[in-house]
């Protein structure tokens, strides 16, 4: 029996594969959000997503 | 031990495929969340893009499965005894427990961070509160300590369509309450009328379900109960944003059928359910099933139908 033929190896390979097609995946997505997030351009920081006063309008007082 | 006698050998733990992690997850349930979920997003009418809304409901659908694995680690000993639940990943062998605990930890930690990130702060409070409120309130504590517990637990599987509603609107309005309410009242009736005739399997297992520690006359009172609160309950919504003419129509239908369902139950006894096998009791169950699919399914009829400005001009509100 060869020792690569084993079930036990089938089973870490599609582990292995899994977890990679995950990761690429969840790289893409997070690829994806901050190409939207960014041409919506919205007026937000990004580390609160809280309006950034600086970029908003101006509004005459009084 | 050489590395060719360790393969050959057939005794010693199993090594877990991809697929068993992905089971510990609750894919099924995982199913419900995600559609729930995405009902709540569309109807909110607020604009989302439409990466941010799969990104969003990606994160709820980790999120649940984060909370499934944690469930599925804390009640390793009651899924062993349990038939509906001993194939289940760690009783079977094929995952072991400490692995079930750190999947479920990171999945929920990343879940959360992630749709902070992707969405807002308000969605991502919600689905932290769920993962603790399933896995710590009601799998930890109530599950084996009340009869209750699915009264007070079904508030975790009710969420899912208010973080999808937060996730577009970034808050919380009585539209994404109410479809709150809907899943958290249907949820006793549904899981008593399956504890009526799986009852010899919390019995093994320990778990105080109704019928185990009160008797089955109380679990049917209770399921009509819950019926009757339910009915008014679910059609509320028709006099929001989420409602209109068509939800109402057929939520009437539903909870009427729904209630026709409950009073045929509430009329059997053990001795007529064992002579037919619990044929209603069963029954009862899949058509609850239908009924809070369906209606989910009105409300997002009724969000097509405002999208193409089919929704007639004067239908009272609540508010």
């Amino acid at each position: 029996m060869r020792p690569d033929s084993h079930e036990i190896y089938s089973r870490r390979r599609s582990r292995n594969v899994g977890l990679g097609l995950v990761l690429g995946a969840f790289v893409l997505l997070v690829f994806a959000v901050t190409v939207v997030k960014l041409t919506e351009g919205q007026k937000m920081e990004a580390f609160d997503h809280q309006y950034r006063t600086s970029l908003l309008p101006k509004t005459e007082e009084n | 031990m050489t590395d060719a006698s360790w393969v050959g050998a057939d005794s010693g733990p199993r090594e877990a495929g991809f697929g068993d992690y992905l089971e510990l997850l609750k894919p099924r349930v995982m199913r419900l969340v995600v559609f729930t979920a995405a009902v709540g997003m569309f109807a909110a009418s607020a604009p989302i893009h439409p990466v941010i809304a799969f990104a969003g409901l990606l994160c709820i659908a980790v999120g649940a499965g984060a909370s499934g694995a944690l469930n599925m680690w804390w009640d390793w000993d009651i899924d062993a005894v349990m038939r509906r639940t001993a194939g289940r990943p760690i009783p079977s062998g094929r995952v072991e427990r400490g692995e079930a605990l750190a999947i479920g930890l990171v999945l929920s930690v990343f879940a959360v961070v992630m749709l902070a990130l992707f969405a807002n702060m308000v969605a991502a409070g919600l689905l932290a509160f769920t993962i603790f409120f399933y896995a710590v309130i009601y799998s930890m504590w109530l599950k084996r300590s009340t009869p209750q517990n699915i009264v007070i637990g079904g508030a975790a599987g009710a969420f899912p369509p208010m973080i999808g509603w937060a996730v577009a609107t970034g808050g919380v309005s009585v539209e994404s309450v109410l479809m709150f309410a809907l899943i958290f009242l249907w949820t006793p009736p549904h899981f008593w009328a399956l504890a009526l005739f799986r009852n010899d399997d919390y019995t093994r297992a320990g778990v105080p379900m109704l019928p185990v520690a009160a008797g089955t006359r109380v679990t049917r009172n209770h399921i009509l109960t819950y019926a009757l609160i339910l009915a008014p309950a679910a059609i509320l919504p028709a006099f929001t944003t989420i409602g209109g003419p068509v939800y109402l129509a057929g939520a009437l239908v539903l909870n009427v059928m729904f209630l026709g369902g409950a009073w045929g139950l509430w009329r059997r006894n053990d001795a007529m359910a064992e002579a037919d096998r619990y044929r209603a009791e069963k029954r009862f169950f899949g058509f609850s099933i239908l009924y809070l699919f369906l209606h989910f399914v009105l409300i997002l009829i009724e969000t097509g139908l405002r999208a193409v400005d089919l929704s007639p001009a004067h239908w009272p509100m609540l508010s």
